[in-house]
């Protein structure tokens, strides 16, 4: 844990330079990359987030056409309501899959990968995640052009006080938090752009963490299930 | 409160705000479509004012509120301030988009970068703690390094862009904005 006078000088002109925006696109992705895993660099971030705040009054506010939110619902919300009355909501279907081989789950992902919308460029990504005891199971499916990973959890749920943490594990790199499992069995996650092209042979994991996510941006608790990401 | 004036003329105040993000984070559209029609002129704002062109400013807007409604549930935990999470999310993905459309990079010299340059003790005097901490911490800096963290906050100006506007070489540019906003921060903290 870096203390944050100890921060180099030259971190903490990096974080202004992150959050005025002046960065190149590399060093932006850098940083960025950084960030994700330093609390320190966090608290930097914020700082400098907060105080130029007020500058954004000087930009004058402008209403957005109405076709921007109606295609922003149907982006987010109408291919949801499509599958809710499919198999991606369907806890049966889920269940079998869990349990059913990789190889089903395989071709389940190439079916995914191939209803909804234009043919993906970029490959797809599958991964069953599970406990030794199978008391824990998820299935993901990875998005790699939308960039997000689908989590459906069969089995399983966090201890009273506790979350699940879902962790990407890409060669011998420290743990990426792609966030903390909500509620519900099914959800998002974004993963960072850097690692979309990374993904086959990444590992997926699930870690046992205090309420809200690890404090430290790794892993605290028990990593309680994992698998490894399949191109299909 | 200023800040608000623009999107928010009748009934979302920022705790208001804070309660919309809330609720979408347990997805409830309905408070989604109210976060949206409360806050999305001052995004697209910021989006055209750094994008520049219309057609793309929307198309960044859109993939902004898809951010917003997933990230929701990690807004709680991330002790931003409402507006302030919400504007940086825009001004981030804005910035994403034009520095990847331009890319370039910018060294520094190391040699000179981020040696102190002392506060101007007149100047010091001058910036009073009234009113909002940056302002007057702006006005304790020259003129023109001023106006150049002004024009890469409000406009995306990149390095190349600043360093043509000041007519200075791209890595002065650079060493120069790096050193005003380390004084900028030890004026912030005090």
């Amino acid at each position: 844990m870096s203390d944050e006078h100890d921060m180099e000088r030259s971190d903490r002109a990096l974080a202004a330079e992150y959050v005025l925006g002046v960065l190149p696109h590399a060093e932006r992705r850098v940083f960025a990359a950084r960030l994700d895993e330093d609390e320190a660099l966090q608290d930097e971030v914020r700082f400098w987030t907060e105080q130029l705040s007020p500058l954004a009054d000087e930009t004058e506010a402008v209403e957005p056409p109405a076709a921007v939110f109606d295609a922003l619902e149907t982006r987010l919300f109408a291919p949801a309501q499509a599958a809710k009355a499919g198999w991606w909501s369907s806890l049966a279907f889920w269940r079998g899959l869990a349990v059913a081989s990789l190889a089903a789950l395989v071709l389940a992902g190439v079916y995914l990968a191939s209803t909804p919308g234009p043919r993906p460029e970029q490959p797809s990504y599958v991964a069953e995640i599970s406990s030794e005891n199978g008391a824990l199971k998820l299935v993901a499916f990875v998005d790699a052009e939308a960039g997000v990973i689908r989590i459906n959890r069969t089995e399983g749920v966090p201890e009273s006080g506790r979350d699940f943490e879902l962790w990407l594990i890409e060669g011998s790199n420290a743990p990426v938090s792609l966030g903390v499992l909500p509620g519900a069995a099914r959800s998002s996650h974004e993963v960072p752009e850097d690692l979309t092209s990374r993904l086959s042979g990444a590992v997926l994991a699930i870690s046992d963490e205090p309420k809200g996510g690890s404090p430290t941006g790794q892993p605290t608790g028990a990593v309680l299930a994992a698998g490894t990401v399949v191109e299909i | 409160m200023a800040e608000l004036r623009y999107c928010i003329p009748t009934m979302d105040t920022p705790d208001d705000i804070d309660t919309l993000i809330a609720r979408v984070a347990l997805r409830d559209r309905e408070a989604f479509r109210r976060l949206y029609g409360s806050t999305s002129a001052k995004l697209f704002g910021i989006c055209l004012r750094i994008l520049r062109e219309r057609s793309e400013a929307e198309d960044a807007l859109q993939e902004i509120y898809v951010k917003i409604w997933r990230a929701a549930p990690t807004y709680a935990a991330s002790r931003y301030s409402p507006i302030s999470w919400l504007a940086a999310i825009a001004r981030n993905h804005s910035i994403d988009r034009i520095r990847a459309r331009r890319p370039e990079t910018v060294d520094i010299d190391e040699a000179t970068d981020l040696s102190d340059d002392a506060p101007d003790p007149e100047r010091l005097a001058i910036a009073g703690s009234e009113g909002r901490r940056i302002e007057a911490c702006l006005d304790e800096l020259e003129q023109a390094r001023a106006d150049a963290v002004r024009g890469a906050y409000v406009d995306g100006y990149s390095y190349a862009e600043l360093a043509e506007r000041h007519d200075v070489p791209v890595n002065t540019m650079r060493t120069w904005l790096r050193r005003s906003l380390i004084r900028l921060r030890e004026c912030l903290e005090r």
